[in-house]
């Protein structure tokens, strides 16, 4: 069976950043590199959900930026319906830029403060209206349909970003982002800073937008329990590698990988999780002491 | 019935000036034993941090404890004068909070922060205070402490920190610990670390703890009881397992609906439609009624009656 030509397709992507320490190194002029991502390949098909799941560090943020081109690789090449990103012409370039769109995970930092939500669509509409052909009122009939479409009342676009909860940010971010009518929607962590009981609204209008729009969405998520239910694939990240792929139903439930292990051992998991059942007992303690808290390092340590 | 570790009396909290006061915290009880581990669950904005805030006597500037008592060992620490309060706080009562970054000092080495700490508040010389530095940080499971007390809090990852501020928060041997939101900030894998490392300390030292989160699954790995809020009041509480398998309170039954679990389920998320209420800003009934699955008219007219069973309690006209 042969899938049909992806959307975005990912060629041994790197992303390395130099590390300088020291008198010696410095003088010497040798260098000391980590590489954020260490050769990725991955193809996103069009009209899907994708999941991109690791803990802070495995690089799958970076991968993220590097797809809406917010960074460089290092090396490697990026497709983009099938035409080299590298090899764009300006136009193209501009096109390329609509076509895809962030969400960011901190909606206090990805919203200017000082600038209330009508200036923030209105602001993005005009960049993509290069030729400011809009009328007026065309944009306001359109900033209108863009919180229809994220589920907020229009009321709120006098509203400054701190007038408004942690859950409606959010959608004032996917909005801003609707507004360039993207292909690609690139979310990173949408609902890991929102109350529990905020993050299902957010989950389920990203999968609205994909079945209504047929938008495509790169979800870089933690959280295996969202990405399972909304996924059609997942790739699984450690260390600036991609260790497992596959349909959440197959990495999930039976994961090749002992880091997709322990990811999944690490959800919380109610009265199943109880970590008060242990004895006080001296010798089980030790035990059970030394196999649940191995001293934890620092990432490249 | 002995005398609970910490008994809050109807505590209330408002912002504002006398006369046009903003209540968040609205008539609260909490009890807790010694040795026992508490929950404390509900959204942002539901007076969860502020009633930890106010036991700490941190509250933010133009909040104040309007009502109530906060009885710690039977001494009510809104009667106590600022010095006594200096002194308790740390020795009795510790916090750790959701961000260490801004809680630990980033111009001293965190070796430093803990032994500065324990010289304020013990009597114990240079060298046994040395030593008590790296038992804590070993205690909280941080390898090779000797070399780490003179790291700074940048040079740490945030499950490091965290684990730092644990060692900085216990250092003086307190009764009570609590924990505001302690892994938010983290990753899955080290929030399960950190939750193994507080069981192991709660375990070893004795403590009472109160634990704060809005995701009940994770309370209920730790916690004996919890105390669920919605929009500054104390909805439910009662045994984790009650609250689990018959929760009587709609919204305790609605938020365990939401979390997010690996359960293979298709199609969209259960939510709680709505949001909470705006600060001062109260439904008439009960709060929560504009957002509930089960409300009728009168929820939304009269104040809902409290309703009991020995260890139970929740706010809702339908609790019976």
């Amino acid at each position: 069976m042969i899938a049909a030509a992806p959307l975005y397709e990912l060629r041994d992507i790197r992303k390395e950043y130099v590390l300088r320490r020291g008198l010696l190194e410095r003088f010497t002029r040798s260098e000391r590199r980590i590489a954020a991502v260490d050769g990725v390949s991955l193809a996103i098909p069009r009209g899907e959900i994708f999941g991109l799941v690791g803990e802070s560090g495995s690089g799958k943020s970076t991968l993220g930026q590097i797809l809406v081109r917010l960074i460089e690789p290092s090396s490697g090449r990026l497709f983009y319906r099938g035409a080299d990103v590298a090899a764009l012409s300006a136009a193209e370039r501009r096109e390329f830029r609509h076509c895809v769109q962030m969400v960011f995970q901190d909606t206090n930092s990805s919203l200017n403060p000082r600038k209330r939500i009508r200036r923030v669509l209105s602001e993005a509409l005009r960049a993509r209206d290069a030729d400011k052909r809009q009328t007026a009122s065309a944009m306001r009939v359109e900033m209108a349909g863009l919180m229809h479409q994220v589920g907020l009342d229009a009321v709120l676009l006098d509203r400054f970003p701190h007038e408004l909860s942690g859950g409606q940010r959010q959608r004032i971010g996917i909005a801003r982002a609707l507004a360039m009518a993207p292909e690609l929607l690139v979310a990173d962590e949408p609902v890991s800073s929102l109350d529990v009981s905020m993050q299902g609204q957010i989950v389920n209008l990203l999968q609205n937008l994909n079945r209504e729009l047929g938008l495509t969405i790169l979800l870089i998520s933690h959280d295996l329990a969202i990405v399972a239910r909304i996924c059609v694939q997942i790739a699984v990240m450690k260390n600036g590698q991609i260790v497992e792929t596959g349909p959440p139903s197959r990495v999930l439930a039976a994961p090749s990988h002992p880091y997709t292990r322990t990811l999944l051992d690490s959800i919380p998991r109610g009265l199943h999780g109880r970590l008060r059942e242990q004895p006080r007992d001296e010798e089980t303690w030790d035990q059970s002491a030394s196999r649940t808290l191995e001293p934890e390092l620092k990432a490249g340590e | 019935m002995s005398e609970p570790l910490l008994h809050v009396d109807g505590l209330r909290v408002s912002f504002g000036a006398r006369g046009n006061e903003r209540e968040v915290v609205r008539n609260v009880d909490l009890r807790i034993e010694r040795g026992e581990v508490v929950g404390l669950v509900g959204e942002s904005g539901s007076g969860k941090s502020l009633t930890a805030l106010a036991i700490m006597q941190l509250l933010p500037t133009g909040a104040r404890a309007s009502h109530g008592r906060i009885l710690f060992d039977g001494v009510d620490l809104l009667r106590l004068p600022r010095r006594a309060i200096n002194e308790r706080r740390g020795r009795d009562i510790a916090m750790i909070f959701q961000d260490p970054l801004i809680a630990l000092n980033p111009t001293i080495p965190i070796g430093r922060q803990i032994y500065d700490c324990i010289r304020t508040h013990a009597d114990l010389g240079h060298r046994p205070t040395l030593m008590r530095v790296e038992e804590l940080l070993a205690l909280v499971g941080i390898a090779h402490p000797r070399e780490r007390t003179r790291a700074y809090a940048h040079e740490l990852s945030g499950g490091m920190r965290q684990r730092v501020m644990t060692a900085l928060a216990i250092a003086c041997g307190p009764k009570l610990l609590i924990a505001d939101e302690p892994t938010t900030a983290l990753d899955v894998t080290v929030q399960a670390q950190i939750m193994t490392m507080l069981d192991r300390i709660r375990n070893e030292l004795g403590l009472a703890v109160l634990f704060i989160s809005h995701n009940l699954d994770l309370v209920a790995e730790i916690c004996d009881r919890t105390f669920v809020m919605y929009a500054g009041s104390v909805v439910e509480s009662g045994p984790v397992e009650t609250l689990f398998a018959a929760p009587k309170h709609p919204y305790t039954r609605q938020l365990l609906r939401c979390i997010p679990r690996l359960d293979w389920a298709t199609g969209p998320m259960p939510t709680i439609p709505g949001l909470p209420p705006r600060f001062g800003e109260l439904p008439p009934g009960c709060a929560f009624a504009p957002r509930c699955d089960a409300a009728d008219a009168r929820c939304g007219a009269e104040t809902p009656p409290v309703w009991r069973e020995p260890g139970h309690m929740a706010v809702c006209w339908r609790a019976a």
